[in-house]
């Protein structure tokens, strides 16, 4: 079963006094399977958090259906097995972190000692343990963010809905959340997150939908999406005498003298490997070769540009 | 409705941190105290003036909290967007409204115990004994709530679909004009004018009878107010009030929380 399927999910808002339509999110349909992490990726204002809050029953969608584990999202009860976190969460800041979380697993359904001690687990696994004493009021944004973080998990959902869970972290709480991450997901949980930090995705997700101006462009596997074919060749040596520089330029597509040796970038690796000997019998040292493939970065920017040259296993998103 | 009471307790717990609240009852106590010095400005009805003086700074005071708090307080869950993880759980809209407006009317039963105590105790002082803690006393507090609680319900309804400025001013003035409609009523029944007798009647269920519910005289002249008559009044206040709120749970359950 799909822990999550969503089928031409719409959302159109009448704005100002002439009731101005603006569609924020178009057809869009996909499918989570269970214990996998997707990655949900688009620019500012694509229609991320707009199809987070449909899904966690926060607006309602003007067109299209979608479930949670069979159990459609119109019903609360499917939330049960919902953890959220939203974009910049917020709590009522007069109160301490374990108050917050014993108010939300009540909501949840936790209670007594269970919910006591649930709150404690996950106060301790998102490292604000020694913060008990504090109110939110005096939270910084990081801590914040590992709050939302908690109330996610407080109740041992099998599907995490996380809406930029990276936000407002330092690199210290980056790289928390994501090994949080892949911990839930080795226990088997189910992970929705949204970004449009694609260095997140890449080191994270199995497989990964692209959202632009309210269409779903591309969605498909990590590996399917990247071009892994070599796009150039770099070629970085510890410097030798300057007449020697413009010899190896003329042969490179591009080529630069940095703090730390030459760097030269080549079209193909038979070009790098004759610039290699010719550093090696000028008497130079290799420092490294390697070949470039496409990133994430690079894909997400070819396929806003152009998202019909999508191919293999990357299906175009219906846009009716 | 585990839930629904852990939204009223949070709220009864945020609404006792309002700074608002203390200042309005604390200026209500001292009008009530203050009757003792003003009551001497007439002559053999000082009591009258004491009892008049203090619940109606109970009521006015009481209404106030009710919708200054009461809007601010489901406002702010959504300004503040501390209604997002609350409302992604197994929670209906249906059950916050309700949690948010338990909440509210137990600050505002709170709010009156503590208003009530500092009217008997200025009575009390006055009288030199408690003769004056007789069914009126009790009826013209306790009608009260029945007041609060419609303020309230109001105030939840108009705070879920619109900012807390208008919400303020409708509340205000439906509770107004409800009260006025009280007073109007009996000579527009008597009008010949075409129309007006309907009217009346639309408006006897479109506008909360706030003069049904206002019992102060019953402190004031120590009239008796028969049980029956209570519990009519008080179902009135609590059934108009559940009606307010099962339509802002309609409402907002339509609202995108964006």
């Amino acid at each position: 079963m799909s822990a999550l399927q969503i089928e031409k999910l719409g959302k159109t808002y009448r704005l100002g006094l002439r009731m101005r339509s603006v569609v924020a999110l178009d057809a869009l349909s996909l499918s989570v399977e269970e214990g996998s992490i997707f990655g949900f990726v688009g620019p500012n204002g694509a229609g991320k958090s707009t199809t987070i809050k449909i899904l966690v029953g926060l607006i309602k969608p003007s067109r299209g259906t979608a479930s949670i584990f069979g159990k459609p999202i119109t019903d609360p009860a499917s939330r049960r097995v919902v953890g959220y976190l939203p974009e910049n969460p917020s709590f009522h800041d007069f109160l301490r972190p374990l108050e917050v979380l014993e108010l939300l697993g009540k909501l949840s359904g936790l209670a007594g000692r269970e919910l006591r001690r649930r709150a404690e687990e996950v106060l301790e696994m998102v490292g604000l343990s020694h913060a008990r004493d504090l109110t939110v009021r005096k939270f910084s944004k990081g801590m914040v963010q590992r709050l939302g973080l908690a109330q996610a998990v407080l109740h041992d959902p099998p599907l995490l809905i996380l809406d930029e869970p990276m936000s407002g972290l330092d690199p210290i709480g980056r790289k928390d959340a994501r090994d949080l991450v892949l911990e839930l997901r080795r226990r088997g949980k189910t992970l929705f997150f949204s970004t449009h930090i694609l260095n997140d995705v890449e080191t994270t997700c199995d497989r990964v939908g692209m959202v632009m101006k309210g269409q779903l462009v591309a969605e498909g596997s990590l590996g399917a999406l990247l071009d892994g074919s070599v796009k150039s060749v770099e070629l970085r040596c510890a410097p030798l005498a300057e007449e020697h520089f413009a010899a190896l330029h003329a042969s490179a597509l591009d080529g630069s003298r940095g703090p730390d040796g030459w760097v030269f970038s080549f079209a193909d690796l038979a070009g790098a490997n004759r610039a290699a000997a010719r550093v090696l019998s000028l008497g130079g040292r290799i420092l490294s070769l390697s070949p470039q493939r496409e990133t994430l970065e690079q894909s997400f920017m070819r396929l806003a540009h152009s998202s019909g040259s999508a191919g293999g296993e990357w299906r175009q998103a219906s846009s009716g | 409705m585990k839930a629904t009471l852990a939204i009223a307790g949070n709220t009864v717990r945020e609404a006792l941190r309002e700074r608002l609240l203390y200042n309005l009852v604390i200026f209500a106590v001292l009008l009530s105290v203050s009757s003792l010095t003003i009551s001497r400005l007439t002559l053999g009805e000082q009591f009258r003036i004491i009892a008049d003086v203090s619940t109606s700074s109970t009521q006015v005071f009481g209404i106030l909290i009710s919708v200054f708090v009461g809007v601010a307080l489901v406002s702010r869950e959504i300004d503040r967007r501390t209604a997002y993880a609350m409302l992604a759980r197994p929670v209906s809209r249906a059950d916050f409204v309700l949690g948010k407006f338990l909440g509210l009317l137990a600050t505002a039963g709170l709010n009156l115990a503590v208003m009530a105590l500092a009217s008997a105790l200025v009575l009390f002082l006055y009288r030199g004994n408690g003769s004056f803690l007789g069914s009126g006393f009790f009826v013209a507090f306790g009608l009260m709530i029945a007041q609060f609680a419609i303020c309230v319900a109001l105030a939840v309804l108009f705070a879920s679909f619109s900012t807390p400025t208008l919400a303020i001013i409708f509340t205000l003035a439906i509770v107004g004009a409800g009260f006025l409609f009280t007073e109007v009523r009996p000579f527009w029944l008597l009008s010949d004018e075409a129309g007006m007798k309907p009217l009346v009647h639309v408006l006897d269920f479109l506008l909360p009878g706030m003069g049904l519910l206002d019992a102060k005289e019953a402190l004031t002249y120590g009239d008796t107010v028969s049980l029956g008559s209570f519990a009519t009044r008080m179902a009135y206040g609590c059934g108009y009030a559940g009606v307010i709120v099962a339509i802002a749970a309609v409402v907002f359950s339509r609202r995108d929380i964006r």
